[in-house]
């Protein structure tokens, strides 16, 4: 059992990373990665919000959609849970722990169209998790987007100062960039 | 601002992917064959179309305040509608696009053009809006799968391409070779923008 | 007060609204979708097993009820066995590979077919090629019993070149298939085939 989620979460931050591998939540990834501090907190914030999803939704999939054959609902069903619990994970860390809000705040409203939240929601129903597995693959495709956000982070603070054609500047630099970083992780897969 | 206009700004001038860079995982992720670019592209076009008709028809009756939850309520109809008619109509393409075609929801082009344009302007305008950048997205998503498919299979819409097909790059039709792909064609066009103005 | 009333009655006709557009959609494609799954598992068993006309559903019974063997047992169309076909899910380089793999009542191996991998594009995906698939047929049809191992392990399949992991994998599903078939023969001669269509099947298209 152990081994299992050992296993599924060595593939979601690895293998199956969800910036470099499936290209998913790649406008965060872009926009946020310019500065290693910001991407810590956009980091540490998809992570949480894809775990209490990754929870929420599986439970909305087992004990209601599931049940009253209403499956044609998950998608509505699953974007508006991830909506209002942005919101509602917004207020409360808002109301509770206003430092880690100074530091998170302004990442949170952004989660909401970040599509690696939704994708590992989706993506724990397809694969037919059960909930304690849902709940590690939505954990480690969290970091595995944590891990690639301030890889590239660190890369681009070098980047600045490197002396790159104008036309490469900025935006494609960066990709070609992601697309070598990618590259080295596919050096991952066979891992498990 | 014609119709017109509204039609064509978003081919080029405002292409949702090369310029405002809105709409970026569908654009890399399903863009490894032109049949998935095509595919991703009308399905994409027709979420847009509806959810811009219906927000521009309720402009003026949505609270202000919860207009972002119903926008997602409108869009993610559509999304739905589309991905049981494509599984319905076309398994093979169903299969191909797996999750990124429920992942539409949050596709930023659809939102953002609810919010910055079909949430102010009349139906007309709107559908103008919606078919313009509907078909620069998927305008963006071939120019993509057009290199990619030719490089990294040798093919282009599943036709063998001969000299290509003798070693392709295996690599351009996975991830990495979209992130690349992706960045050199920006850099393109900045480079031919570039060298417009100095003229 | 008064305000949120009303915002909140405005959200729930228009998700009101949206429910029942997503539930007459769903009326007129789940058949479809559900038909186009099963015209693909169809497809796939005659392509592995071509001299059966129909299948039936089984599941082999043991006492340890979480290894339950389910497979579909082919019969021709005068009704005699013709043999089985099993599903597989030998581990490949990335991740399982989805095989199904039919077997004569002899327990010879008529047709194995791919049904989903995650292996390395253009390596491993050449699995279902008939760059891998040809070699193999002919391996079926001139040699007795052959040994399913890769010729690296001594065994008689050609691995695909930069690829052995996915070949080995493809081996150790069939053999994993070989093993399962063992396993169900005994019951395989009281089995009967199904009658004449059931009007399920057809999807509920009238």
């Amino acid at each position: 059992m152990t081994g299992g989620l050992i296993s599924i979460f060595i593939v979601a931050v690895f293998i199956e990373n969800f910036v470099l591998n499936q290209i998913l939540g790649i406008c965060p990834f872009i926009g946020v990665s310019n500065k290693l501090d910001s991407a810590v907190g956009m980091g540490f914030a998809v992570t949480f919000v894809m775990v209490m999803a990754g929870v929420v939704t599986w439970g909305i999939q087992t004990f209601i959609l599931v049940p009253l054959g209403l499956e044609y609902l998950q998608t509505i069903s699953f974007i508006l849970v991830i909506a209002s619990l942005v919101q509602f994970v917004e207020m409360v860390v808002r109301k509770t722990a206003p430092a880690l809000y100074q530091a998170l705040g302004v990442f949170l409203p952004l989660i909401t169209t970040n599509c690696a939240v939704l994708g590992a929601a989706l993506l724990n129903i397809k694969k037919g998790y059960g909930l304690v597995e849902a709940a590690v693959n939505s954990l480690g495709a969290g970091i595995g987007f944590f891990f690639a956000l301030i890889l590239m982070a660190g890369i681009r603070e070098r980047l600045d100062t490197a002396e790159v054609p104008s036309a490469m500047k900025g935006a494609p630099i960066t990709f070609v960039t992601a697309g070598l970083l990618a590259t080295a992780f596919m050096g991952f897969s066979g891992l498990v | 601002m014609t119709l017109m206009q509204h039609l064509l700004k978003g081919f080029w001038k405002e292409n949702p992917i090369f310029v405002i860079a809105l709409g970026l995982c569908p654009a890399l992720a399903v863009s490894s064959s032109l049949v998935n670019a095509v595919g991703m592209g009308i399905a994409a076009t027709f979420v847009l179309l509806g959810s811009n008709i219906i927000v521009s028809l309720m402009r003026k009756i949505v609270p202000k305040k919860i207009r972002i939850p119903i926008f997602i309520v409108i869009i993610a109809t559509f999304v739905t509608i589309i991905d049981k008619l494509i599984a319905a109509f076309s398994p093979s393409l169903s299969a191909s696009l797996g999750i990124f075609i429920p992942l539409i929801v949050v596709n930023c082009v659809i939102l953002g053009r609810a919010e910055s344009f079909a949430s102010k302007n009349g139906p007309m305008d709107s559908i103008m809006d919606a078919l313009g950048m509907g078909a620069g997205f998927t305008i963006a998503l071939i120019m993509i799968a057009f290199f990619r498919e030719l490089l990294g299979e040798g093919k282009l819409f599943g036709y063998a391409i001969p000299f290509f097909n003798s070693d392709p790059a295996l690599i351009m039709i996975m991830a990495p070779g979209g992130f690349i792909v992706f960045g050199l064609l920006i850099a393109l066009k900045r480079h031919m923008e570039a060298k417009g103005d100095a003229r | 007060m008064k305000d949120m009333i009303k915002m909140g009655l405005f959200l729930f006709v228009v998700a009101a609204v949206a429910g029942v557009l997503l539930a007459i959609t769903e009326d007129i494609t789940a058949p479809k979708i559900a038909a186009n799954k099963k015209a693909l598992l169809e497809q796939a068993r005659k392509e592995v097993l071509p001299v059966a006309s129909k299948f039936s559903q089984n599941e082999h019974k043991t006492d340890d009820k979480a290894n339950a063997v389910s497979f579909s047992a082919g019969f021709t169309e005068s009704g005699e066995m013709a043999g089985v076909v099993l599903n597989v899910y030998p581990k490949g380089y990335a991740g399982p590979i989805e095989m199904v793999v039919g077997l004569d009542p002899q327990g010879k191996i008529t047709g194995v077919k791919i049904l989903s991998q995650k292996e390395t594009p253009g390596l491993g995906t050449k699995l279902s090629d008939p760059v891998f698939m040809e070699p193999f047929k002919k391996l079926l049809s001139s040699k007795e019993k052959p040994v399913f191992m890769v010729k690296q392990d001594g065994g008689d399949v050609d691995a695909i070149t930069a690829a052995t992991i996915s070949s080995r994998a493809f081996c150790a599903g069939i053999r994993n298939s070989l093993d399962l078939y063992n396993l169900i023969k005994p019951q395989l001669s009281s089995l009967t085939p199904p009658q004449a269509l059931p009007a399920s099947t057809t999807g509920g298209i009238k």
